[in-house]
């Protein structure tokens, strides 16, 4: 019996090297998981909070009128917002006019209070995490980033 | 006064009788929601906010004009009372926008509060709103009739507490509203005291609308840098910058009252026009230089003048916008470290100097807001709504709610007029006149206080031989004020058993000041009318500090603490005289836009060396040869002393601005350079002054007064009316202030048309001194004959009345 024993390990080892390799010939059939970030991205989960947009109506103007509940109750202070009186209030009877928004993004925490305490809905949360970059400045964005697309660096 | 003894929600409190059942309970520290409730107003009841019940009974009863009676037992919160609160917020609603993210008011609207606090959600009630316009043509003042909950707080402050009665309810039920007449803008004194009591955001202020919300602004309480009334001021600050200044009721001596100046004359305090670095004159231009260079110049130029033509060739002209502590050390340094008694401050203070001839002590004689209860106002020339507009809320406070007479003795009729139970309209410079004829009407119907006069006085006698030839005809003759005028002052004043006298004195005004003291004195002291409270004579400062200038001894005559001088030295006017002296050391005033002499610009261009320390370039200091950036009040510590000589402390709110230094600093360093000594050691003590009930004796010091300046050939009597923007060393640089007043000269109807000038026309104002261009207002308040120039931060028309600063004859042409 003894002169068997290593001829059963070897058979043993085989069956297992056979079966390891049939799954990897499985896998090499199946389809890849692996999402070629960056030139591939996967859509972000409904209810997802990234990036803040403000919100304009059909005519362009921003739906925020500045009353600043967003900076009241942001945790991490990474709103800051000014506002001007108008001479002439406009068609909607508003003369409130928000001259500088600008939101720090190196400080937010993507917590999205500013959106539930908006009362106009003039901020909602994006989908849009890429916001890396490689100066400081970049990190502050104002009403022109925060109103259009979102930037999104593109790789070939 | 009685006291009464009930129950609130279990808390035992005792009150004074006639103590509302609201302020009670504040007291026993059981909150009431109240919506037009205030502590300065009588109870009003519109807001129903407050309804409490009676133990065992079911009638909801408002408790802010409630009063408290003996043994009562108040609940404040049971479930019928928020019910009928919750409806009562509800009916509110039913017409409010609820626009609170574009409402200044929110974060400290007391509707918002009260809504949250009791949880209304729904509303039965809702109807659509009507949209009223904004009313946005008034200066510094915005009314959106839309928020408004008609709790009438706005019109009742106007009326009771300021006395001025700009706006009201226009129209009944659901149309009303608060607007002034023919809705036409306000044109009123822009206190800002409707917007302060407004409860939501209905009256808002212009200058701080959308600027910054109320909840990021960092609350801080100092003094008003302004007049003499000495107003704590709470300023808003936001990245230290203030951003508006409201009051506070428990907060300092003015309940929370400010006037236009407290309220919305900060602006200079950021003003880009600040001086932020030392400036020294090379070749005609200024450089900016280092605080070391600067100061190492002064002191070394003043070494040297000093060593050439004596110390007395430099002299020192100081503010009395100073702290006392700047004060004493300004003189100390010029003084000990220069070696002058040429140091002054142009304030006008004989008049309040002169109380010390006559009562022993340079001040008023009684506290401020023992005013209200007093029970006969005589002002003398005191147009106390331009002057000191709080210490008008008092004479108004005791007219409306304590009955007192009102007595107004001034070259035309005041808005204090309207109330006045007499109005005096004397000639310009007839006032003593006038204090001398009222004296003799009292002496002839033997209204004098004779047990005061015998024990407590002296001098009677002279006093006697002179007023006896003032008998009404007399008076009649110089003043132009009718017998039957004068009987009924002596009456009102002398019958009254507390009656106090109101004398303004400033720059802006004319006429002798000492004389009037004195006369006022006199007659407060020939009726007993000192030493007992309300009563008294009020002889008013101009300036925050001016009071703790005379005490600091920033005056030529006397060292600080009134102690007497060996040499004394030159006063304001006579330094700024060409030719008497080398050198000038100018802290915080503009000679050449304030002082009545058209020469002084002269006088300061022929100087050797001058140094100007101010916040700004001003006029003055484009001439220095080194000018020297100070602070403003928000950025120093330091104590003012009020008019009453409460002295308060002032606190250090914001960083410098630039490099600038407080006045203290400059004013230590310069002395260490001019070696004199900053060490305890150095000062000396300001002594108490030397005042003993006992043995106090008031002197009767008889003033004797001539006739009017005569006018001939259809030439005008000129005096001055001080605008409530007074000099405009500050609020020169506050752009919205400047925009509710103008330089302006008021004539009669009946002079106007003689001219051919019409309201609002360019005139030329021409006097022996000056010649001023000024826009020319009708006014009906200005009797015939008289000429009122009102000052303005940007003329000059004091230099119409010369340094002797009395009324002068004046020529008025339209310009050609
Ligand atoms: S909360 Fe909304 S409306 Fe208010 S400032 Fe922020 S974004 Fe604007
Ligand atoms: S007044 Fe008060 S409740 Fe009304 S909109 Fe303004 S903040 Fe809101
Ligand atoms: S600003 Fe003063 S004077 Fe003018 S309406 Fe308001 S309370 Fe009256
Ligand atoms: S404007 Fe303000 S203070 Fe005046 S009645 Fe309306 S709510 Fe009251
Ligand atoms: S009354 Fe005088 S001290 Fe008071 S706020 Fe007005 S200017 Fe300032
Ligand atoms: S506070 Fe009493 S009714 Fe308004």
């Amino acid at each position: 019996m003894k002169q068997y024993a290593p001829k059963v390990g070897f058979v043993i080892a085989i069956i297992e090297l056979i079966h390891g390799l049939c799954v990897t010939l499985k896998h090499l059939f199946m389809p890849s998981v692996t999402i070629q970030y960056p030139t591939q991205r996967r859509p972000v989960a409904e209810g997802f909070r990234g990036l803040q947009r403000l919100n304009v109506d059909k005519n362009g103007q921003l739906l925020c009128v500045g009353c600043g509940l967003c900076a009241r109750h942001c945790p991490a202070e990474a709103i800051k917002l000014t506002c001007v009186a108008m001479d002439e209030p406009d068609a909607q009877g508003n003369d409130k006019k928000v001259s500088t928004y600008v939101i720090d993004i190196s400080r937010c925490i993507f917590c999205g209070l500013c959106v539930d305490a908006c009362p106009k809905d003039a901020i909602s949360m994006t989908g849009c995490y890429e916001m890396a970059c490689y100066h400081r400045d970049k990190m502050i964005y104002d009403v022109e980033r925060l109103t259009g697309e979102p930037e999104v660096t593109r790789y070939k | 006064m009685a006291e009464i003894t009930l129950t609130i929600d279990g808390k035992q409190v005792t009150v004074e009788k006639g103590t509302m059942i609201l302020e009670a309970a504040e007291r026993a520290g059981v909150k009431i929601p109240a919506l037009c409730a205030d502590k300065r107003l009588i109870g009003f009841g519109a807001c129903r906010m407050c309804v409490v019940q009676l133990k065992g009974r079911k009638a909801l009863i408002p408790s802010c004009f409630n009063p408290v009676k003996e043994g009562m037992e108040v609940i404040t919160n049971s479930p019928e009372i928020i019910k009928s609160r919750c409806a009562q917020l509800q009916l509110i609603l039913a017409e409010h926008p609820l626009d609170c993210p574009v409402c200044d008011k929110a974060g400290e609207c007391q509707l918002q509060d009260l809504v949250y606090e009791y949880g209304v959600v729904d509303n039965p009630y809702r109807m659509e709103p009507v949209k009223k316009a904004v009313e946005r043509l008034s200066p510094l003042i915005e009314r959106d009739m839309n928020r408004c909950i008609l709790c009438g707080k706005c019109v009742r402050i106007c009326n009771e507490v300021q006395g001025v009665g700009e706006i009201s309810f226009i129209n009944r039920g659901i149309k009303a509203y608060i607007g002034t007449d023919f809705d036409r803008p306000m044109e009123c004194e822009f206190c800002g005291q409707c917007i302060s009591v407004c409860p939501v955001g209905a009256l808002n202020s212009k200058m701080f609308k959308y600027k910054t919300r109320v909840w990021d602004l960092k609350n801080e309480t100092t003094l008003c840098p302004y007049c003499s009334n000495g107003c704590s001021l709470v300023l808003g600050i936001k990245d230290n910058e203030i951003k508006r200044v409201t009051g506070d009721y428990n907060a300092g001596i003015n309940e929370g009252n400010l006037c236009s100046k407290g309220r919305f004359g900060y602006e200079f305090v950021s003003s880009p026009e600040r001086l932020k670095k030392p400036l020294v004159k090379k070749d005609g231009q200024f450089k900016e230089v280092g605080w070391d260079e600067a100061l190492g110049l002064v002191a070394a130029k003043f070494n040297e003048i000093k060593a050439a033509s004596g110390a007395d060739s430099i002299g020192g002209l100081g503010s009395a916008r100073l702290t006392n502590e700047e004060l004493y050390l300004f003189q100390h340094l010029i003084r000990q470290g220069i070696g002058t008694n040429n140091i002054d401050h142009y304030g006008r203070y004989q008049g309040v100097l002169a109380l010390r001839e006559s009562l022993g002590v340079a001040g008023v004689t009684n506290p401020l807001q023992e005013i209200r209860k007093s029970n006969a106002i005589l002002l003398v020339r005191a147009n106390l709504n331009e002057t000191h507009p709080n210490v008008r809320i008092e004479v108004n406070l005791a007219v409306n709610r304590n009955r007192a007479s009102l007595i107004v003795a001034d070259n035309k009729r005041t808005l204090l007029s309207r109330q006045a139970q007499g109005n005096l309209v004397c000639k310009p410079g007839t006032e003593v006149a006038l204090i001398n004829g009222i004296i003799n009407k009292i002496i002839q119907l033997e209204l004098a206080d004779n047990a005061f006069v015998n024990n407590k006085t002296e001098g009677l006698e002279k006093l006697q031989a002179v007023v006896e030839k003032y008998t009404p005809e007399y008076v009649e003759k110089i003043c132009g004020v009718s017998p039957q005028a004068i009987e009924l002052a002596a009456n009102a004043y002398a019958k009254a058993e507390k009656a106090c006298i109101i004398v303004a004195t400033g720059l802006g005004l004319v006429g002798n000041d000492r004389d009037i003291a004195l006369a006022a004195s006199n007659l407060a002291l020939l009726t007993g009318n000192v030493g007992k409270k309300s009563a008294g004579v009020y002889i008013l400062p101009e300036k925050n500090n001016s009071q703790g200038a005379l005490e600091m001894g920033a005056v030529p005559g006397f060292l600080p603490g009134y102690k007497p001088v060996n040499k004394i030295g030159l006063g304001a006017m006579d330094m700024l005289e060409s030719g008497k002296l080398k050198a000038m050391y100018i802290v915080g005033e503009n000679p050449i836009l304030t002082y009545p002499s058209s020469r002084v610009k002269e006088a300061l261009e022929a100087m050797e060396f001058l140094v100007v320390q101010d916040m700004f370039m001003t006029p003055t200091a484009e001439l220095a040869d080194v000018v020297l950036p100070a602070c403003s009040f928000a950025e120093k510590e330091g104590t003012y002393t009020n008019l009453e000589r409460r002295v308060q402390r002032l606190k250090k709110v914001l960083p410098c601005m630039g490099e600038s230094r407080a006045d203290l600093e400059i004013f230590a360093d310069l002395c260490t350079r001019l070696g004199c000594d900053v060490s305890e050691q150095g000062m000396d003590v300001i002594p108490a002054p030397d005042f003993s009930r006992d043995t106090w004796k008031g002197k009767f010091i008889p003033v004797e007064c001539g006739e009017a300046v005569p006018v001939v050939d259809g030439k005008l009597l000129l005096v001055s009316s001080p605008s409530h923007l007074y000099s405009g060393t500050l609020s020169a640089f506050s752009p919205y202030l400047l925009g509710i007043g103008e330089a302006c000269i008021e004539l009669s109807t009946n002079d106007a048309s003689r001219l051919g000038v019409g309201d609002g026309d360019m005139v030329v104002v021409a006097s022996k001194n000056a010649k001023v261009e000024l826009r020319m207002r009708i006014s009906r308040d200005v009797p015939d004959g008289v000429g009122v120039v009102h000052t303005y931060p940007t003329v000059n028309v004091m230099c119409l009345f010369g340094k002797e600063m009395m009324p002068v004859v004046g020529s008025v042409e339209r310009v050609a």
